[in-house]
């Protein structure tokens, strides 16, 4: 039998009151002269030393934790942490969030990063018409990202000595889903939008648009998705068919129009119950634009970042219209984590036959993911491309 | 501490247990006259008890990440009395194996009557706790019972499962309250002005209809327009909290062993593996101040049921479920990790059968393995239980048969003769699993008798329910005891081939002691002895004492 600190303090502990009855039993007059009244006397002593029955003090921080505004349905202020934008490091905050049971919110977050960056933002969710079948979001945001950097466009744009630029914006939206069944949505949104872009020295403008600049938008948006997933933040089952198209008109008719459609498939098989899901995904964005007018490099896609090449610098290619194919072979240690290797490829192209499956850049990478039975909590990967390797802390999952 | 001062303290442990660990030690008999106790003394009035509602994710993550109660595994139960059997109390009484069961008696259980009286019955609240839909209602005499129901699709699984776990738990001696299983029309049901309801993520308020179609909304509904529930009586006297599985209570003056030392809480474990009821955890009991006697003091109850055998309450039971906790140990995510998914858990390659009746069961128990049975939380009990604990439970489960189990799931009104069949194939496939592992692994000599014609007779569990070979021959080992100062002194050693061992001429005196062992056997364990004691009473012996160790 092996002593430790802990069990010897621990048995101390537990024995004590035995050993304090016995004490006491012990200098007592009469013995007991029967099993019955040996039990008595074990209650009878207990009786004169009772105590209230009632939660640890561990038992009740982690009551005070779940009714915090961290989780519903409490509301209140808490604690932010994330990412103001992409690039730009771990941002710290407060947010404060109104719950009205069962789905209505208002959420307002102001946050700061280390380098600079800030947010504030507030959204709300609208309470549910129609038992759910129409629900509608409202979404503003004032947000400033400093530093970015821009590669320049094209996927033969070269690595080192990209562009520095801060990046302001704000939004104010309006989304509207219907859901006719379940597993359909239909989506239309409208959205003001102002951003203005700044670099610390002068930006040519050729291969540079609109960086430099300060636009304003009108944005409208349309879309379908059929998501047959378990859940759209976590599932090992089901697909996802989401087409979108989003206009964006500039409001001083400056020439910065464009409309971008967007197709994105996910695939996941599961095999032996779910022991090992093979997980497939495709995104492809389409931006044109009315003839003499040019695509913003902050509104262009890229590929770079958590979600796309990952084994690539955040927003390493850009251009008007890119491809991205990636492929995960996941297998599940635990009921709340998730292991995966992944390939992923992709590219950009100013034109949309650019768009083939030839010089694709990829990576490929390992990653684990702790979740709960409905989102990834936290993502944790690294991936290796032609241009080294890159660390992904995110809080949602890949695709 | 320093690790000096330790080495201190454990001489002194070790003085203390020694010299204190009986109270009477050397002072007073071993046995009293009054033993072995069959009922547990409760001699204090609960004054006060507080209405404690234990949080669920502390359960969880207590149990996970940490071990509440006695840290030194290992220690036999200390609530048997001394023929290493639970007395009866407010924990357990005994049933199987101490009363004649029938399967009448077992499928009627702790009913008392034919459920909820006939005519309208008032809604007096929407079930706020637990996952599955439900509410509670008062019937014509006043009597109040809380109805649950089956999720769509699943008619009669949860509800089924839930009758059939009560009645079988009740007939191996836990209080479960009384079960029936009903249809109702809604025009059955009106809301009573008091009625209050906590719908999710809201502040308590009134019921309304809506609160009622929202919940009947969930449920299987057939297709005359009804709804068929398990009914189950409110319990006697006032709810004050659930059973704890580590330490005592504080304000329970009568609650004096720590419950990871209760036998029948460490024996639950073998119960719960044998008909599935992975949901194990506090929340699943409940403790009532009651009254009875002139006596004010706290009764134990298991309840909630609906997440046993193929049921997982709301749906068909999963896959894992009864195979991993909800999170399973480092050592083995590890593992799983390393190996890049090639460890696969048996129970992704299993065939299960599935019924809408009775959800989701293994198709072949014959490999099952009741020591690798997983609840979605262990528990302090579940941890300490010992190879004699499980030996107790598995010779209770013993006297359970399969007309009994059939009984149980008449009762149940499945409505699928080929699920009730597999079903009754299932629960009886894993009891011979539990008895195969748990009868052999101790000597497993029960019910000793010294007779007046000097024969000592007994039974081997084991062999006698078919879960072992029989010893070649049993040997007895025989000795004078001194129930004052514990003396022996040999007698002598008889043998038999067969379960009835003469006694040599035994000497004028009271007490006997006989080391009763297995001869031949082809179990190790067997030869170790079980030891008895006999007190000789008006010219028969009584078993007073049975030592297993």
């Amino acid at each position: 039998m092996h002593f430790t600190p802990g069990s010897c303090r621990s048995v101390a502990l537990a024995l004590a009151p035995w050993l304090a009855w016995c004490v006491a039993i012990r200098s007592s007059a009469a013995a007991p002269s029967s099993r019955a009244e040996t039990i008595a006397e074990q209650q009878e002593w207990k009786a004169e030393h009772l105590g209230i029955e009632g939660p640890s003090k561990l038992e009740n921080t982690v009551v005070w934790v779940q009714s915090s505004p961290l989780f519903p349905p409490a509301s209140g202020v808490y604690p932010w942490a994330g990412s103001v934008y992409p690039g730009t490091g771990l941002s710290l905050g407060v947010g404060y969030v109104r719950r009205w049971p069962p789905k209505t919110h208002l959420n307002l977050v102001a946050s700061a990063a280390v380098k600079g960056s800030w947010l504030f933002k507030a959204d709300a969710r609208l309470p549910e018409i129609a038992s759910g079948l129409l629900t509608v979001t409202l979404d503003a945001r004032h947000m400033f990202a400093k530093d970015l950097s821009f590669f320049g466009l094209g996927l033969d744009s070269p690595h080192s000595n990209p562009l520095r630029y801060d990046y302001r914006t704000t939004t104010l939206g309006l989304t509207a889903a219907l859901h006719p069944v379940p597993w359909l949505a239909l989506i239309g949104g409208y959205a003001r939008l102002n951003l203005q872009t700044k670099s610390p020295s002068p930006v040519p403008p050729a291969g540079n648009p609109a960086l430099g600049d300060k636009l304003a938008y009108n944005v409208v948006q349309a879309g379908m998705a059929l998501d047959w997933r378990a859940s759209p933040g976590y599932s090992t089952l089901g697909g996802l068919q989401r087409l979108t198209w989003s206009l964006y008109l500039e409001t001083r008719d400056l020439p910065f129009a464009c409309h971008q459609l967007e197709y994105e498939g996910i695939q996941l098989v599961p095999i032996l119950r779910a022991q090992y899901v093979l997980a497939f995904h495709v995104l492809t964005t389409l931006t044109t634009t009315q003839a003499g007018d040019e695509v913003p490099v902050v509104l262009s896609p890229t590929l770079g970042d958590a979600e796309t090449l990952r084994g690539f610098d955040e927003r390493r290619f850009t251009d008007r219209n890119r491809l991205l194919l990636t492929a995960e072979y996941r297998w599940r240690p635990s009921r709340y984590l998730d292991m995966a290797i992944f390939y992923d490829a992709g590219k950009v192209g100013p034109r949309r036959e650019d768009l083939g499956l030839s010089n694709l850049e990829t990576d490929w990478g390992i990653g684990a993911r702790i979740h709960s039975p409905k989102s990834v909590l936290i993502r944790v990967e690294v991936a290796k491309s032609r241009e080294g390797w890159q660390t992904i802390f995110a809080g949602g999952k890949a695709f | 501490m320093s690790a000096s001062r330790e080495t201190l303290v454990v001489p002194f442990l070790a003085f203390a247990i020694a010299g204190l660990a009986s109270p009477s030690a050397g002072t007073e008999p071993k046995f009293y006259d009054d033993d072995p106790l069959w009922t547990e003394p409760v001699t204090q009035n609960v004054k006060s008890a507080t209405d404690y509602e234990p949080d669920i994710a502390y359960t969880y993550m207590v149990n996970f990440f940490g071990h509440p109660g006695e840290p030194l595994l290992g220690q036999p139960a200390k609530n048997v009395n001394t023929v290493d059997e639970v007395p009866d109390g407010p924990f357990f009484v005994n049933r199987a194996g101490r009363i004649p069961l029938t399967p009448e008696l077992v499928a009627r259980a702790a009913n008392t009557d034919d459920g909820p009286a006939a005519g309208p019955w008032a809604i007096v609240s929407g079930k706020s706790s637990g996952v599955t839909p439900g509410f509670s209602i008062r019937d014509a005499r006043g009597v109040k019972w809380y109805l649950k129901f089956d999720p769509i699709g699943w008619p009669a699984m949860a509800t089924g499962s839930e009758l059939v776990a009560a009645k079988l738990f009740w007939a191996l001696g836990y209080h479960t309250a009384e079960y029936h299983i009903i249809r109702f029309l809604p025009a059955d049901l009106v809301i009573s002005d008091q009625s209050r309801i906590r719908p999710p993520g809201e502040a308590e308020r009134p019921m309304r209809h809506e609160d009622l179609e929202q919940i009947l909304a969930r449920t299987n509904r057939y297709p005359d327009g009804s709804y068929r529930a398990i009914a189950s009586k409110a319990l006697p006297g006032t709810y004050v909290g659930r059973i704890r599985y580590a330490g005592t209570r504080a304000d329970d003056p009568n609650d004096i062993v720590p419950h990871e030392q209760h036998r029948e809480l460490r024996g639950y474990f073998v119960f719960c593996a044998w008909l599935d009821r992975v949901d194990a955890k506090r929340e699943q009991s409940l403790v009532t101040l009651v009254t009875e006697g002139g006596r004010k003091f706290l009764r134990r109850y298991l309840i909630d049921w609906s997440s046993t055998l193929g049921s997982a309450g709301i749906g068909p039971r999963a896959y894992w479920q009864g195979y991993q906790q909800f999170v399973e140990p480092p050592g083995v995510i590890a593992s799983r990790i390393l190996t890049f998914g090639a460890a696969i858990p048996a129970w992704r390659l299993m065939d299960f059968y599935e019924s809408p009746a009775v959800g989701r069961l293994p198709r072949d128990e014959s490999s099952w393995d009741p020591d690798g049975w997983e609840p979605l939380v262990s528990n302090a009990a579940f941890r300490h239980a010992l190879a004699d604990d499980k030996f107790w439970a598995a010779y209770k489960m013993a006297f359970i048969t399969e007309d009994m189990v059939r009984a149980v799931v008449a009762e149940a009104q499945f409505d699928d003769p080929a699920a009730e069949e597999h079903l009754v194939r299932d629960i009886m496939a894993r009891r011979s699993r539990i008895l195969a592992a748990y009868l052999p692994a101790i000597d497993p000599i029960v019910d000793p008798v010294l007779g007046k014609d000097g024969i000592l007779r007994f039974r081997n569990a084991a062999v006698t329910c078919a879960a072992a070979l029989p010893p070649q021959g049993y040997r007895a080992a025989w000795s004078t005891f001194d129930n004052a100062t514990g003396v022996t002194a040999s007698i002598g050693v008889t043998e038999a081939s067969d379960t009835a061992v003469p006694a040599p001429a035994l000497p004028a005196g009271s007490f006997v002691k006989v080391e009763l062992s297995c001869v031949g056997a082809s179990i190790t364990s067997w030869e170790i002895p079980v030891t008895l004691y006999f007190r000789r009473r008006a010219g028969t012996w009584q078993l007073v004492g049975l030592d297993r160790r």
